[in-house]
């Protein structure tokens, strides 16, 4: 509301009764939900949650995370993005979809443009090296 | 190398979602764990008990697994969320309707159960214990609420969402929301003051008929 319309407002409240008690009574009821506390689950509900949603199968590769903002250093992780998902379809016949990149925390240090890749059980085996190795120089 | 430990707490909504399209199971549990407590808060305004609530809860996190593709970025995660929550509440009271009428066929529940508990859930004055505390007498004023209204009071006052958010999650216009929860509202407050007075009512008899003169239970609000 604006200045001249809140006096308003504000002159006739101070003179009609029947508005003021409506409104004390609103503002009353407001307090009185708004001291309901939240509820929250007697019971752990996430095994039942888990036990209905089993993944299909395990994805080697899940999570890349960028941490340059520069536009250069977007184009660099979508290119990444796209050799890991070649590398995952020549080994394991994977249709990975391609992940949002965007700038999140850093989980190695050092490098000028990190891709942090998160493996299920690792199932890269000794081409992990090579291939991290390989997204490092993009 | 344990799944849960080399976890990104942190990551966004978004992101998380986006690994569930992986079927990453570790990131709907991040997502889970964050968003719990408010999607359970408002399943058990709407549903009423806790073992409804938590089924629901079960049911709402399955289907942002299953549907985490067609989240399309055009609202916030949290309102995607809500909605799917709103939805599977609606669905549980539709079945558990239906369960009534079932029951009602088979002729194990009377008419007078079903027309006491679905069409308008009056509520018993006489029935003290669901008024010896102010906790109980909201929840009984929320049951007695239309399911519409009952979403729309939960939403803005137990939610605390704001106008644009509700109106996406349920689908009413900016301008007839306000209308609506306004009147919402003012049925719940009729609810509740019929209660409260029903709680007064309650109490001066007992203080009359009672010889020891000692006050059972509290009942007014304070
Ligand atoms: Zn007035």
């Amino acid at each position: 509301m604006s200045g001249p319309e809140a006096r308003k407002v504000k002159n006739h409240l101070e003179s009609c009764k029947t508005c003021k008690a409506f409104l004390e009574d609103e503002l009353a009821f407001d307090m009185r939900l708004s001291a309901v506390p939240p509820v929250e689950p007697v019971n752990d509900v996430w095994a039942l949650v888990r036990a209905r949603t089993k993944p299909r199968r395990l994805s080697p590769a899940v999570w890349l995370v960028k941490i340059r903002s520069a536009s250069a250093a977007a184009k660099r992780a979508a290119a990444a993005v796209a050799v890991v998902g070649v590398a995952a379809v020549m080994f394991y016949s994977l249709n990975l979809n391609e992940p949002n990149v965007a700038p999140g925390p850093a989980t190695t240090s050092g490098a000028d443009n990190v891709i942090a890749v998160k493996w299920s059980d690792d199932p890269l085996g000794s081409h992990r090296e090579a291939l991290v190795e390989c997204l490092d120089k993009m | 190398m344990g799944r849960s430990e080399d976890y990104d707490f942190s990551a966004s909504n978004e992101m998380l979602l986006e690994l569930c399209k992986l079927q990453d199971q570790e990131a709907l549990r991040v997502l889970f764990r964050r968003h719990e407590k408010p999607v359970y808060n408002l399943l058990y305004r709407m549903l009423s008990n806790h073992e409804d609530a938590e089924e629901a809860l079960a049911d709402v996190f399955v289907k942002v697994w299953r549907g985490a593709g067609s989240f399309k970025g055009e609202s916030k995660f949290t309102t995607w969320l809500f909605k799917i929550a709103a939805n599977t509440a609606r669905d549980f009271l539709r079945a558990r309707m239906v369960r009534r009428e079932v029951s009602l066929e088979d002729g194990s529940v009377s008419e007078g159960e079903v027309a006491r508990s679905a069409a308008a859930k009056s509520i018993d004055p006489e029935d003290c214990t669901v008024r010896e505390d102010e906790l109980n007498r909201i929840t009984a004023a929320l049951d007695g609420l239309s399911e519409d209204d009952r979403l729309l009071v939960t939403l803005y006052h137990f939610q605390g969402l704001d106008y644009q958010d509700i109106s996406e999650i349920t689908g009413i216009s900016a301008n007839n929301l306000k209308v609506k929860l306004f009147r919402a509202r003012q049925r719940l407050k009729k609810l509740c003051e019929e209660l409260d007075g029903g709680c007064v009512e309650n109490e001066l008899r007992r203080s009359t008929t009672d010889s020891s003169g000692l006050r059972q239970g509290a009942c007014e609000w304070s």
